[in-house]
């Protein structure tokens, strides 16, 4: 009987993987090629005709090691989970930025698109800051659900699971939710800015703004591919 | 037995081929591709050097898990089994290959009953 393992593990060496997942590898595949082996034995195959077939099951070597080491490489969770979620939810949070400077230029620069949307906004509540300035969040809100649909979409394009859809798709008020987590302790505590805490209805109409509505919008947007089945990797 | 069918197409098959026997029982790898030849009439193959850098392919990706265990003679061999993760993904994969022939049985008459 061949030594499976020493001509599995000869064959092996540049797997450069530790040692004892490189053992356990070698261990496996020498079993398997004892199991075919033993099969063309019994089969009525002498001793050199079955190690001969047996050793056509790898031709190249060199390039089984590659398969191997490329497909044990730990650094593909990694890459699997960029791509299903810190990607997307990039790509929702710059859609969601782009949208809102864009609106902020467009609204600002043309009187007369302001005068159509004060109109248009004109059942806003009182306390709503200026009217340009909810005109402008309406419309961003309105189109946010565009931002969480692409993050939603890349997402499951990567087999990205339910969860790792929605998280990409509100990444942009995730975002939001850290910074005013970290600004607004900093603003009371550290440069002990007193009108934070005479005035706390603005950090609600802040987190209302930037944070509720467009989570909600977002959400909105993805809906459609969280009842998709995610696509499968090949 | 058939004309074994080319390996890249073959390729793409392996995954659902292995799952899919995966998923009535665990097996190691000489049993795999010794199933998957069986079942296949001759048709599909995979040798050691195709089957086992898919095997851990699909473990990394967390659908299947592989642990020591003796098998009927006695003889540690690594037995892989579907994980919860791998019978999930199983499904949409039936699905997709369902939806890809009849795709080509109307593009080219290609029937895949």
């Amino acid at each position: 009987m061949p030594d499976w393992k020493s001509i599995v593990h000869s064959n092996l060496k540049e797997l450069n993987l530790h040692l004892p997942e490189q053992d356990e590898i070698t261990a496996e595949l020498a079993n398997h090629l004892e199991d075919l082996y033993e099969q063309f034995q019994a089969q009525g195959l002498c001793e050199p005709e079955a190690f001969g077939l047996a050793m056509e099951e790898t031709k190249d070597w060199k390039k089984l090691a590659k398969s191997i080491a490329r497909a044990k490489r730990k650094e593909g969770e990694i890459n699997r989970r960029t791509k299903m979620l810190w990607l997307p939810g990039l790509v929702a949070f710059a859609t969601a930025s782009i949208l809102l400077i864009a609106l902020e230029r467009a609204v600002m620069s043309r009187p007369a698109l302001l005068t159509t949307l004060e109109h248009a906004t004109s059942l806003r509540p009182t306390f709503w800051w200026r009217e340009q300035v909810f005109a402008i969040y309406l419309c961003w809100w309105i189109l946010l659900p565009l931002s969480g649909a692409a993050g939603a979409c890349l997402s499951r394009r990567e087999s990205g699971r339910r969860l790792a859809c929605v998280a990409a798709s509100v990444f942009p008020a995730i975002v939001v939710l850290c910074i005013f987590c970290f600004v607004l302790p900093v603003n009371i505590v550290l440069e002990k800015n007193t009108s934070a805490m005479q005035h706390p209805l603005y950090y609600v109409i802040a987190m209302v703004n930037w944070m509720m509505v467009p989570g909600l919008a977002l959400i909105l947007g993805a809906l459609p591919f969280l009842r998709q089945p995610p696509k499968i990797q090949k | 037995m058939k004309k074994p069918i080319p390996s890249k197409i073959a390729r793409g098959s392996a995954e659902l081929a292995i799952l899919t026997l995966l998923d009535k029982q665990p097996l190691y790898g000489f049993e795999i591709s010794r199933l998957i030849e069986q079942n296949s009439g001759g048709a599909l193959r995979f040798t050691l050097a195709s089957l086992y850098p898919m095997l851990y392919e699909l473990e990394k990706r967390g659908l299947l898990r592989g642990r020591w265990e003796a098998n009927e003679e006695g003889r540690d061999r690594r037995y892989y089994r579907l994980t919860p993760e791998g019978k999930r993904h199983l499904a949409p994969l039936r699905q997709e290959w369902h939806a890809f022939f009849v795709a080509l049985d109307r593009l080219a008459g290609v029937s895949h009953a």
